[in-house]
């Protein structure tokens, strides 16, 4: 119950002293002034009103700050703690010891597992070619009776040449001719080759096909020189003819 | 009327006491009945401690106070002649029972009354015996002491949080926030008046 002759919270009354009532409350006020403001508390009761109030709100907010639970949890509500929580409890109720045998065993269960992952992929699986969609069926080349094996050929062009010019003739480029009269076999359904020759190689396999003249690295890659197809004496015959 | 037991005409008093204004509680008193001013003591007890608090700092000097504040009431009930209000007349009581015991204790030495206020902030709490007894009313209580700091403005907030929970004197607030000390003042005591208003206005007798 308030008094209200003297509730400075309806009357509104200052009486100048607001900022001494503070300092006064909070015991910061010198000497001399404590002692006029004392006088003042004996005249002033709306002063001695805030003064009581303002201790009484100091008091619950001490209140508020002494207090360990400001809120104290209902007794029925058990709280139960989670896994990780009880891991960290064990951790803390645990000895050094234990802690550094459990983590010794646990980096041996690391290992272990890790080698036996491993030595599941020593020997890799072995590749089997997945069939894979359908692809165009070539005609098969019959080869020659006297026909350069393919696997003699160089490889002095890739398969995909075109032609620099309109003009020029399809160039079998994939293929280098060994000698005029070996020239392989291509098949006639072989695709032009796509990439594109470079000047030097034109130039000298255009040389070629026009005057027959075989190549010193045609001579310089021939390897099996058991094939009767590729003798010398053939390939100097031509020379001779020349002359 | 006879057929009402005694016990029974306690409690028709006890309802009664409860619903009569201070100054009928002091003319009971005086006449009839010296119980009545129990209740005049229960009505005030908490805000005129509050009081001496305030003036003294100290915990139990403080309760002396309050106790020695009551005591001189009862004694002088028959001096009350109801031209101030019973509240008035006992906050006089205490501000001038305060201001004794000061006066006394500067006179005794000047190094104790140094020593008590540097050491005043370290037993301000409130007493035990004020302090409710049942924890829900007091969890209730200081629920609303928590929700009428926080609704405060800002810097009325942080101005009250320095000063009671930092326990900051007015010049190093004033540091702080590079305000006036006239300013920390004026807002510390804004802040202790809206938290005033704030808590009389709820149900529980927090202030």
């Amino acid at each position: 119950m308030v008094d209200e002759m003297f509730d400075t919270r309806k009357s509104g009354h200052k009486c100048g002293h607001e900022n001494e009532v503070v300092a006064y409350l909070y015991g910061e006020l010198a000497e001399a002034d404590r002692t006029r403001f004392e006088a003042h508390l004996e005249e002033c009761v709306y002063c001695v009103d805030e003064i009581a109030a303002f201790s009484a709100v100091r008091l619950s907010i001490h209140d508020w700050k002494n207090s360990e639970s400001p809120v104290t949890p209902p007794a029925a509500v058990e709280v139960r703690p989670g896994f990780l929580e009880s891991v960290f409890a064990w951790i803390r109720l645990t000895p050094s010891f234990a802690k550094g045998a459990a983590g010794f065993a646990a980096l041996v269960l690391v290992l272990v597992f890790g080698w036996l992952i491993s030595g599941t992929f020593v020997d890799p699986p072995q590749v089997t070619e997945v069939p894979g969609p359908a692809a165009p069926k070539a005609e098969p080349v019959e080869p020659r009776e006297n026909a350069v094996p393919e696997a003699e050929l160089t490889e002095a062009v890739p398969p995909d040449v075109s032609p620099e010019s309109p003009g020029d003739p399809p160039i079998d480029a994939h293929r280098v001719r060994k000698s005029p009269d070996r020239r392989p076999e291509v098949a006639k359904d072989k695709t032009p080759p796509k990439r594109k020759q470079t000047s030097p190689e034109l130039r000298e396999n255009q040389l070629a096909e026009k005057d027959d003249i075989p190549r010193l690295s045609e001579f310089e890659e021939i390897d099996d020189f058991a094939d009767e197809s590729l003798r010398l004496t053939d390939l100097f015959a031509d020379f001779s003819d020349d002359r | 009327m006879f057929l009402i037991s005694f016990s029974e005409k306690l409690r028709l008093e006890r309802l009664m006491v409860t619903d009569l204004t201070d100054e009928q509680l002091v003319k009971l008193a005086v006449d009839q009945d010296p119980e009545a001013f129990g209740e005049i003591v229960n009505r005030w007890e908490r805000k005129i401690f509050a009081l001496c608090f305030g003036m003294l700092r100290r915990e139990d000097e403080a309760k002396d106070a309050a106790q020695d504040t009551f005591i001189a009431a009862y004694k002088n009930l028959a001096k009350f002649r109801g031209e101030a209000k019973v509240s008035s007349w006992l906050h006089r009581i205490a501000v001038n029972q305060c201001l004794t015991r000061k006066r006394r204790e500067k006179t005794r030495s000047e190094s104790f009354i140094d020593e008590s206020d540097s050491a005043e902030e370290k037993i301000f709490k409130a007493p035990k015996h004020l302090s409710p007894s049942n924890l829900s009313e007091k969890n209730e209580r200081l629920q609303a002491v928590r929700a009428a700091v926080n609704s405060l403005p800002p810097e009325l907030k942080e101005i009250v949080l320095l000063k009671e929970f930092e326990e900051m004197t007015f010049q190093e607030i004033s540091d702080a926030m590079d305000v006036p000390l006239s300013t920390v003042k004026s807002r510390l005591y804004t802040a202790l008046k809206q938290l005033r208003m704030k808590l009389e206005s709820t149900p529980l007798e927090v202030v």
